[in-house]
């Protein structure tokens, strides 16, 4: 399986969103990494065939993102998605089939499975307007698994998800992407730590970094460090270095932050995390790029 | 080559009944839908009250046919913008709850999926006309051709300008838009007739033919553009 | 795509080509099955073209495989004398034509299908195709009208 992204860009009246990404996907797990902004969700957009590309292509096993059949290979989970009114969790998933093609047999069936799937079936006949935020998404990653698709796409999957739901979320997207090529976009590290084989991190359009967690966080390695000092002290250090974390311990302040040359003498090194990478890209302090 | 022959060959190319064949078609995984069945499933998607306001104006028609006489005529005219107003406000009904991004991206894309329904609604329009057609010719004076010609105009003019609104404005603002344009076609219809008496003189007929063949264009070439953006999402600049 | 039809003309075209009802079957069996793996909801026209490209590719690899095919016997039947006439003389004219022709002639005329798609399983053009079953059938009409002359 392979889902080839090649050089893709989108264009706005007054903003490149996405510039020239290139990327070649196979089975596995993928987390797209990246601040709220353009970037992340105009490339899903794209690799879903609901934007097009202003240059580049993108195809899957030799389909092209335009053809029907790319489409019935694919599950997409958008950011935000609605529902007709008066519509049940099965009306919801029923009418999704038909525009996936399922004939009316597969429809029940699958809906009966995934809505077991996503603990839904005790209230498969409710209106979705009685459900809360978790619920909805359960019923979103529902929808996305009917056509059994090869290539899944989810832009903030886990968003109104408990930490009960999300972990049961994680391991299910582990086991689905033992065969697929599974590509999620969030803005929660803990959740592309946690499931992401590879990750992807995109900054302003641009992709930054590709690879494992070892091999990304491997720019920071060393580079972060902790202290605990008294206030004034920790107040200086945040202007010259990225903070990672301040935290007022009493009368002191828990700093953790980056460091690109040598640190102060009362740090400690520490070993960087996924969430450390994350910031020292996307935080705004000053002394990074 | 013919049947005869085919016949024959087909003789030639027999094959012995093949054993395990129904034990494989009762293990394969079931097929997909067929494009009728996409047609009637979309069918039943269109919400009832479209339906219901047709009926009404059907059943209205028929009682107010006896006691109109000929003025039957620019009565269902002016009724004419309600169906149209449903056929524009279903073109903009996925978007309205936030359901274009998911059928964009199935297999049978929002563009189908519009485009099966608007047929459908088309279609169901298209009956209503010819259903409320001899009505209206029956108890009015003009022959039957221009009679179409004069019920059709409103209907075509409110879709016209409905969904080129629909594509400019947004959400709220697009219904509300749509909303008054079918008021005012309607509404700018009765007024007109009640004005001038000269609005269905014969003499004036070449103008409605000339106004139908226009708005005929003119409401393809809109739809046209309609299915078109549906294609992708035009919005989004996020 | 109506599954036990398509099923039985593949069947069909399979058991010409390797002369056996159980490896035609097996054949035809695993050609929808990859079908239905790669592209369970592809439309029709695409999905005649697979079907038939790899039922061929299996044959032919069957064929490599054994080298010496043994004859089938006609499949049981009872048929008049006159039938068998009939179908004898069919049956001659029939060989005396390429082993080619009659496969295009079992999947034009007797599977009916579409000339684009028997087009693009041989790659030749549509043009070309037609040509040889046009001779085909003319060399056919000629050698049974000799046959019926009395």
């Amino acid at each position: 399986m392979e889902l080839r992204i090649d050089r893709v860009s989108k264009q706005y009246k007054n903003k490149l969103a996405v510039d020239r990404v290139s990327l070649e996907l196979h089975e596995g797990v993928y987390g797209l990494l990246g601040e709220n902004g353009a970037g992340k969700t105009s490339l899903i957009r794209m690799v879903c065939g609901v934007l097009r590309p202003s240059s580049g292509s993108i195809s899957f096993d030799g389909l092209d993102v335009g053809d029907e059949e790319y489409r019935a290979v694919l599950g997409y989970l958008p950011q935000d998605f609605g529902y007709y009114p008066e519509f049940s969790a099965q009306d919801f998933m029923y009418y999704m089939a038909s525009l996936k093609g399922l004939n009316k047999a597969r429809a029940r069936a699958r809906t009966r499975e995934l809505l077991e799937l996503v603990s839904l079936s005790d209230v498969a006949k409710k209106k979705i307007k009685t459900f809360s935020g978790g619920m909805k998404q359960r019923l979103g990653i529902a929808q996305t698994l009917l056509n059994d698709p090869k290539l899944l796409v989810l832009d903030e999957p886990t968003a109104g998800l408990d930490p009960k739901e999300r972990i049961r979320f994680r391991n299910l997207i582990s086991r689905l992407g033992r065969d697929r090529i599974v590509l999620l976009s969030t803005h929660i590290v803990s959740d592309v730590e946690h499931i992401a084989g590879t990750i992807l991190l995109m900054k302003e359009g641009r992709l930054l970094q590709k690879g494992s967690l070892e091999e990304v966080t491997q720019v920071i390695q060393g580079k972060v460090y902790e202290l605990t000092a008294c206030a004034e002290r920790a107040e200086e250090l945040a202007r010259s270095y990225v903070v990672i974390n301040y935290r007022s311990e009493g009368e002191k302040v828990f700093l953790r932050f980056v460091c690109e040359g040598q640190p102060p003498e009362e740090a400690a090194a520490a070993p960087a995390g996924l969430e450390d990478l994350y910031l020292y890209y996307f935080s705004e302090a000053k002394g990074h790029e | 080559m013919n049947g005869k022959m085919k016949m024959q060959l087909k003789e030639y190319f027999e094959a012995p009944e093949p054993e395990k064949k129904q034990e494989f078609m009762a293990g394969l995984p079931s097929q997909g839908v067929s494009i009728m069945d996409f047609l009637l499933l979309q069918a039943a998607y269109i919400p009832k009250w479209v339906w219901g306001l047709s009926a009404l104006i059907f059943a209205l028609a028929l009682i107010g046919a006896g006691y109109l006489k000929k003025d039957i005529l620019w009565c269902v005219s002016a009724c004419m913008p309600l169906p149209a107003l449903a056929f524009v406000a279903e073109s903009g009904r996925s978007e309205a709850w936030g359901m274009a991004e998911l059928e964009m991206s199935s297999r049978f894309s929002l563009r189908s999926v519009l485009l099966a329904r608007l047929g459908i609604l088309g279609l169901a329009d298209l009956l209503l006309f010819f259903l409320l057609l001899p009505l209206a010719y029956m108890n009015g004076d003009k022959p039957l051709f221009e009679t179409g010609v004069y019920m059709l105009c409103p209907y075509l003019l409110t879709v016209f300008l409905g969904l080129r609104a629909s594509r400019r404005a947004q959400g709220r603002e697009a219904a509300w838009l749509c909303g008054a344009i079918a008021l005012g076609v309607g509404l700018g219809y009765i007024l007109m007739y009640q004005w001038s008496l000269e609005f269905y003189a014969a003499g004036n007929f070449p103008w409605w033919a000339a106004a139908f063949v226009l708005l005929s264009l003119g409401t393809a070439k809109q739809c046209a553009e309609t299915l078109k953006q549906k294609e992708e999402l035009v919005w989004s600049l996020g | 795509m109506n599954l036990e039809e398509q099923y039985d003309k593949i069947y069909r075209y399979c058991y010409f080509k390797t002369r056996s009802r159980e490896t035609a079957e097996d054949i035809t069996q695993e050609a929808f099955l990859r079908f239905f793996e790669n592209r369970g909801y592809t439309d029709r026209g695409r999905a005649l073209q697979y079907l038939y490209t790899v039922a061929r590719n299996l044959c032919i690899d069957e064929g490599r495989r054994q080298r010496a095919w043994a004859l089938d016997e006609e499949s049981a039947g009872v048929y008049s004398d006159e039938e068998m006439l009939r179908r004898t003389s069919l049956k001659a004219a029939l060989e005396t034509l390429d082993e080619t022709d009659r496969e295009l002639l079992l999947l034009r005329y007797v599977n009916e299908l579409p000339v684009h798609i028997i087009a693009g399983l041989y790659g030749i053009s549509r043009f070309a195709l037609r040509r040889r079953l046009a001779k085909a059938v003319k060399d056919l009409k000629y050698r049974l009208g000799e046959e019926d002359m009395p």
